[in-house]
């Protein structure tokens, strides 16, 4: 199946090409920023997916142990890709879509209201 | 933060319970799913038990040999989903 | 509050095939799916999608829009709402459904209520389970196929069953490497310091950057449990499960369950089912009913209705 290994470049973990899928279609480039570092979405796509695609595995440290967690069911069921965006605490970023400008922020325990209430 | 081989052994990922806390609830007697969620948080995170429910049936059934088929599932209470508390303010149940 | 005939809650193969029977008998219905476009499984199961359409008349062969050609099927269907974007989270007395879209929660009363959820991957704990890097096999296959993004290029699988050999392919045909394969739960550890780096599956290490766990699917019917509908673990099943008639109504009147959420299914099983119970829930005529129920007998297997008819004695004798 070599002929179908996606391009050696490890900045990239997107499928621009797959056997049975075809070639990824073109989409618009969104914007955002994660912890304040800028980065390119394709539009449409879930949060995770962005962050994924570009080398971002950890989405929040957990309260009690401080661990990282990133995403495990990817279906909006379980907790771990809880981050804060655009200042909202506990947003699934595996089904909630990037938007231009967002500000997308690895969530630390419980996370943190703008006025820096817990 | 925790050191690279720290064993992190959790059976409710929600809520970071780990396995020797269930363990120790079932020796202590608590021998049903809404059992072990009262008494150790297991199950009562965002997930409502999906992924760990079946994992606390085969410890009870393991650990005090009830079976997990006669368990009776973790009583279920809305929301099914995570939603935010301000789009259920929305609602007017005189509508 | 809004009311329709009948509401179908999951717009996977047995949602579709419930809402299009019941629309096509002349109720007034509305699919509901939390995701952007419907398909369900057929979205993330590429394998499934491609083989097995035969139920929905999808052309074969590579980069089909599974989705788009769905909803174009549906568009053609009378009596037919779609709602995508929008998650159902209670079902309330009455036959009330709490749902949600994007910013806005609203009520729903429907006739007749058919929950088509799917499924859930059964997982299992072990140490490290919880490190960025491990995931459930939906995950990766969602994250390729739908997202079209690699969680990781050096894969460990948990599972010797069905599912693991889908994703064993799934992963290849991504051209990514599967290095190893656990079959049991209680032989795999999980280390990192802030994700996955090493799998260790008894005394063999392995480097790795993901780890699928992958044991199979069990039903997700929370809805129905939330409504005090009646069931058991039921291990041929997949976990628990709701107690059903012959139509696919549970214990509470007017509540059904369809599909996957009733007990893991063939692709064939889930379109029959969702007939034979979208036409019960729309209040067809009996004859119409027989004839999907012969058709379900027919595609159905043998291990998944000895379960469910042994759940309805059991519920009978208790």
């Amino acid at each position: 199946m070599s002929e179908h290994r996606p391009s050696a470049d490890m900045q990239s973990r997107r499928i621009e090409q797959h056997p049975l899928l075809g070639k990824l279609a073109e989409a618009d480039q969104v914007d955002i920023t994660v912890d304040g570092q800028p980065l390119t979405a394709r539009e449409g796509e879930p949060i995770a997916a962005a962050l994924m695609a570009n080398g971002i595995d950890i989405c929040r440290a957990m309260p009690d142990s401080g661990e990282s967690r990133g995403v495990f069911c990817g279906v909006g069921r379980c907790s771990d890709c809880l981050m804060t965006v655009d200042g909202l605490l506990n947003v699934r970023t595996c089904v909630t879509a990037v938007a231009d400008g967002m500000r997308v922020e690895t969530q630390h325990g419980l996370g943190y209201w703008e006025d820096g209430q817990p | 933060m925790s050191g690279p081989d720290r064993v992190r052994d959790y059976v409710c990922r929600c809520e970071e319970i780990p396995r020797s806390a269930v363990q120790q609830a079932i020796q202590e007697g608590n021998v049903t799913l809404n059992d072990i969620k009262r008494r150790t948080r297991a199950g009562m995170g965002v997930c409502q038990g999906i992924f760990c429910l079946r994992s606390v049936a085969e410890m009870i059934e393991a650990e005090a040999g009830v079976s997990a088929d006669s368990l009776e599932p973790m009583t279920a209470r809305p929301p099914a989903r995570l939603v935010t508390l301000g789009s259920l303010a929305a609602l007017n149940p005189e509508e | 509050m809004k009311t329709v005939d009948v509401a179908v809650v999951g717009a996977g193969p047995a949602g579709i095939a419930a809402a299009r029977a019941a629309a096509e008998s002349g109720a007034q219905t509305v699919l509901l799916d939390e995701n952007a476009r419907i398909g369900g499984q057929l979205r993330w199961r590429i394998s499934l999608a491609l083989e097995h359409t035969g139920g929905f008349d999808i052309p074969a062969g590579p980069g089909p829009d599974i989705s788009g050609e769905l909803e174009h099927q549906l568009a053609a269907v009378d009596n037919l709402t779609i709602e995508t974007s929008t998650v159902a989270w209670g079902l309330f007395a009455g036959n009330v459904l709490g749902i949600s879209t994007e910013d806005a929660a609203a009520e729903l009363q429907a006739r007749s209520i058919v929950l088509a959820t799917g499924s859930t991957d059964i997982v299992s704990p072990f140490p490290g389970w919880t490190l960025p890097g491990v995931m459930t096999a939906r995950a990766a296959q969602i994250f390729m196929h739908v997202h079209r993004v690699l969680p990781g290029r050096a894969w460990v699988i948990l599972g010797d069953g069905e599912e693991a050999a889908e994703l064993e392919a799934d992963l290849e045909r991504s051209g990514v490497d599967v290095i190893a394969r656990c079959a049991d739960p209680d032989q795999i550890r999980a280390s990192g310091t802030n994700r996955l780096a090493h799998v260790e599956i008894g005394d063999a290490v392995y480097e790795a950057d993901s780890l699928a766990i992958a044991l199979g699917r069990q039903p997700d019917a929370e809805l129905a449990f939330q409504a005090n509908a009646a069931g058991a673990f039921v291990r041929d099943l997949g976990g628990y499960t709701v107690n059903r008639d012959d139509s696919g109504q549970t214990s509470e009147e007017s509540v059904y369950v369809a599909g996957d959420a009733a007990g893991i299914a063939t692709f064939d099983e889930l379109i029959a089912e969702g007939r034979v119970v979208g036409l019960a829930a729309a209040g067809a005529p009996d004859v119409e009913i027989a004839t999907a129920r012969q058709a379900l007998t027919a595609a159905g297997s043998q291990r998944r209705s000895n379960a469910i008819s042994q759940l309805r004695l059991q519920a009978v004798s208790s």
